[in-house]
């Protein structure tokens, strides 16, 4: 399996993390350990990302705990929360002594706390929007265009 | 796994820890960290029983450490200051190793030094700082111990050992199910791989939390009010530091909740974003230095 790991620093001074694995899914992480969102929450949402944008595909293997805490220098048990996290989702799934998979008919599911939360931040973006003299038109335009940009998946 | 309870050590006329409870689950990593003289030191050498507490009970597994090789054999310790016999070679304290740890397994050692590279006809006054420092680790992890205890693993390493070395760490708690104990004060070294945390300052445990617990509770929150803030703002339970700056407040809380953000928005907000804060900005926080030097870091 080719593996390539590269950290980097970027302008706000924070250290990232992003690896690549390479033997049909590639993945692209991104780990901020700075940010105030706890590492396994980044693990979840950007695998969520990585499966949303067709970087991994039904099938797909996931690195193992073990391989996934090397390249990223962290704690092997914050691997295991955020995969045992992407389970419960049933975005991934775990078979006994082949590994990890992304699930061959992963459905995000829309339940009513992740709902709240997408619609709070919406609301965010629509008040700083606001401010920033964008009108409604302006920004349904923008949405529309990162849903292009992300293959409308 | 590791149960300190209620510990306190003098030395000399100095009380340098106080009553200090602190647990350690299996298969963890626990970080300790606090400013230079804080009591790192002292707290892992009555881990490593090396010190007799004064007073409370350092256990491991169980089992008091002191005076006890039947626990001691399971610690793997690497200090801060390595240098015990300068004359000896480096592959004579590796034969004395093998002979002190029945567990010790010199294929292992093997397999280290290939990321190590230490020369074995060395004489351990011959190596450097990092050199010696390499050595320690690669002896302590050879004889496989259930606990390891780190005091300032990473001082001395060059980037790419050190990143080699952290990997290392991270392997044996995945494959052998080892608990690691480690101090620092590399903050960022430490914020990417410890499950728990705790600062100490001053011979006392002043947060324990874990890492997410951390990222939960501890936040700093830049605010513009539509007009004044709140009279007392600085005295709220919840705010441990707060900073203006233009019209831009900056709030520290160490308690975020829900009901925190609620009641500032009540405060007839124009803005309200929550800043990223790093392990080392949290660490000023939570110990109170923030507090008293009145200092908010932006």
């Amino acid at each position: 399996m080719y593996i390539k790991c590269t950290s980097s620093t970027n302008t706000r001074g924070t250290h990232n993390t992003i690896a690549r694995f390479g033997d049909g899914g590639d993945i692209l992480l991104n780990i901020d350990a700075r940010s105030s969102k706890p590492i396994y929450e980044q693990i979840v949402e950007q695998v969520k990302e990585n499966i949303m944008k067709g970087i991994l595909q039904p099938g797909d293997r996931l690195p193992s705990v073990r391989e996934m805490s090397t390249l990223l220098t962290i704690n092997p048990n914050t691997v295991s929360k955020a995969y045992q996290e992407l389970e419960r989702e049933k975005a991934i799934e775990t078979i006994r002594g082949k590994g990890t998979f992304v699930t061959q008919n992963y459905q995000p599911k829309k339940d009513e706390d992740k709902l709240q939360e997408v619609r709070d931040l919406l609301k965010k973006v629509v008040i700083e929007s606001h401010y920033m003299g964008l009108g409604q038109a302006e920004i349904i335009a923008m949405l529309e265009d990162i849903y292009q940009e992300l293959g409308e998946r | 796994m590791i149960e300190i309870n209620e510990v306190t050590k003098i030395l000399g006329d100095r009380e340098v820890l106080k009553n200090i409870t602190l647990g350690v689950t299996k298969g963890t990593i626990f970080g300790l960290i606090g400013e230079n003289g804080a009591g790192k030191t002292t707290l892992i050498k009555c881990l490593t029983g090396i010190y007799l507490p004064d007073q409370g009970r350092v256990r491991i597994g169980e089992q008091e450490v002191f005076d006890n090789p039947a626990v001691k054999a399971r610690i793997g310790y690497v200090a801060d200051q390595n240098h015990c016999f300068p004359g000896m070679k480096v592959k004579e304290l590796i034969r004395f190793y093998r002979l002190s740890y029945s567990s010790f397994s010199e294929e292992r050692f093997q397999s280290l030094n290939q990321v190590f590279q230490l020369d074995l006809n060395k004489r351990l006054k011959q190596l450097s700082k990092g050199m010696k420092m390499r050595l320690a680790l690669g002896l302590n992890l050879s004889i496989q111990p259930e606990v390891l205890v780190l005091d300032e693993p990473t001082s001395g390493l060059d980037p790419i050992v050190k990143r080699e070395v952290t990997n290392l760490l991270l392997q044996e708690v995945e494959e052998r199910d080892t608990t690691i104990f480690i101090s620092s004060h590399h903050l960022s070294d430490l914020e990417r791989i410890c499950d728990n945390i705790a600062i100490i300052q001053e011979g006392q445990i002043q947060y324990v939390n874990s890492l997410e617990g951390m990222k939960r509770n501890i936040k700093k929150l830049q605010v513009v009010f539509q007009e004044e803030p709140p009279q007392d703002l600085k005295d709220w339970p919840e705010v441990l530091a707060m900073e203006k700056l233009g019209r831009v407040h900056y709030l520290i809380t160490k308690e975020y909740s829900r009901e925190f953000e609620e009641k500032l928005k009540g405060c007839r907000l124009m803005f309200l974003e929550e800043v990223d804060l790093s392990l080392e900005d949290m660490f000023i926080y939570a110990a109170g230095e923030g507090l008293k030097n009145g200092k908010v870091l932006v």
